[in-house]
């Protein structure tokens, strides 16, 4: 018998954080998923410490933290569209990475040449065609799964993106799958 | 993720489009590295012996008079190892049939090749913005259609 697991993984990373920092009885001011906040007193050797611990879970210290933060932040975006959240990007992101989202635009336009705000249109669209393609979803259906304001927004913002329209699109998939199974 | 480059090949005897993207690309920002082929049986020969798994985009002259792009682009799908190769395909006149084919027969992106360098530069830089999008999200390549 296989049971299937729901969790969510970065309460389940805090959890073995702040299970770990007690455990080693070094005082923090924060704990996210992916992010330890000592106090102003901390030493090398809690530091050496913390590190030899979570060594034995495959995890590391990541000395160049820009990159883990646009990491983070595209990983939330992506969360935040699977879970058909619909919170306001900004909100969504400072709180979770307590920066400002001016910090967060910046080193993200910086590293990827691309704005947040378009990897988010982005994003949505890719859902909008796996939705299509994987359950077979009307536009009218995916538009209210993902909380959208309008059919038409859903179907405006896709066109925008990918020069086709979702019928056009689902045209093609339909005759790729049918060339598909007229080759096997 | 400096390190990162895409990796662009244009397929097309013209000499004109060749230079034309060659100097679109000095002026992006997207770390690409750029090999062009006169036709189709040169590239595959090419592939053969380098195909890597690094983020490879296709360029195809679907005009070209010598070797025929849709031909091409139908070689290029027969391989499966080839599936994950991003294919752009262009014409300098659109018959909508066409542009239907190209994307049914594995074609990933589709533009009119525009008049103007201007214009040819803004849309190079939309087509390598977009595939960085992709490779830098991991996003799935066989669902990805763009016509510009």
């Amino acid at each position: 018998m296989i049971i299937y697991l729901k969790y969510d993984p970065y309460a389940v990373m805090e959890f073995f954080l702040n299970d770990m920092v007690r455990s080693l009885d070094i005082p923090c001011d924060r704990i996210t998923a992916f992010e330890i906040e000592l106090g102003l007193d901390a030493d090398k050797e809690q530091i050496k410490a913390i590190s030899n611990y979570l060594t034995h879970f495959g995890i590391e210290i990541d000395k160049d933290h820009k990159e883990q933060l646009v990491t983070q932040i595209k990983s939330l975006i992506v969360q935040m569209i699977n879970e058909y959240n619909v919170e306001n990007t900004t909100d969504y992101l400072c709180s979770r990475l307590h920066y400002t989202y001016r910090y967060i635009s910046l080193l993200f336009r910086k590293h990827t040449h691309f704005s947040i705000e378009s990897f988010v249109i982005f994003q949505k669209v890719e859902k909008i065609k796996s939705l299509a393609i994987q359950e077979n979803l009307t536009l009218t259906e995916i538009a209210f799964r993902m909380n959208y304001c309008s059919v038409a927004h859903a179907s405006r913002q896709f066109k925008q993106t990918t020069g086709l329209t979702f019928q056009e699109f689902q045209k093609i998939m339909a005759a790729r799958r049918r060339k598909v199974k007229l080759q096997n | 993720m400096n390190r990162d480059r895409l990796k662009l090949t244009l397929v097309t005897g013209d000499e004109i489009h060749h230079q034309a993207i060659g100097e679109g690309l000095s002026k992006i920002p997207i770390p690409t590295a750029f090999y062009r082929f006169q036709d189709c049986d040169t590239l595959l020969s090419y592939l053969e012996t380098h195909y890597s798994s690094a983020y490879h985009i296709v360029m195809l002259d679907m005009d070209d008079p010598v070797d025929g792009g849709m031909e091409c682009l139908m070689a290029l799908r027969e391989i499966a190892d080839y599936d994950a190769i991003v294919i752009i395909a262009y014409n300098r006149i659109v018959h909508e049939s066409t542009v239907q084919k190209i994307f049914v027969e594995g074609g990933n992106i589709f533009f009119k090749y525009p008049q103007s360098k201007t214009e040819f530069s803004g849309l190079l830089r939309k087509l390598l913005m977009i595939n960085w999008k992709i490779y830098m999200t991991g996003a799935n390549r066989q669902h990805f259609l763009l016509r510009l």
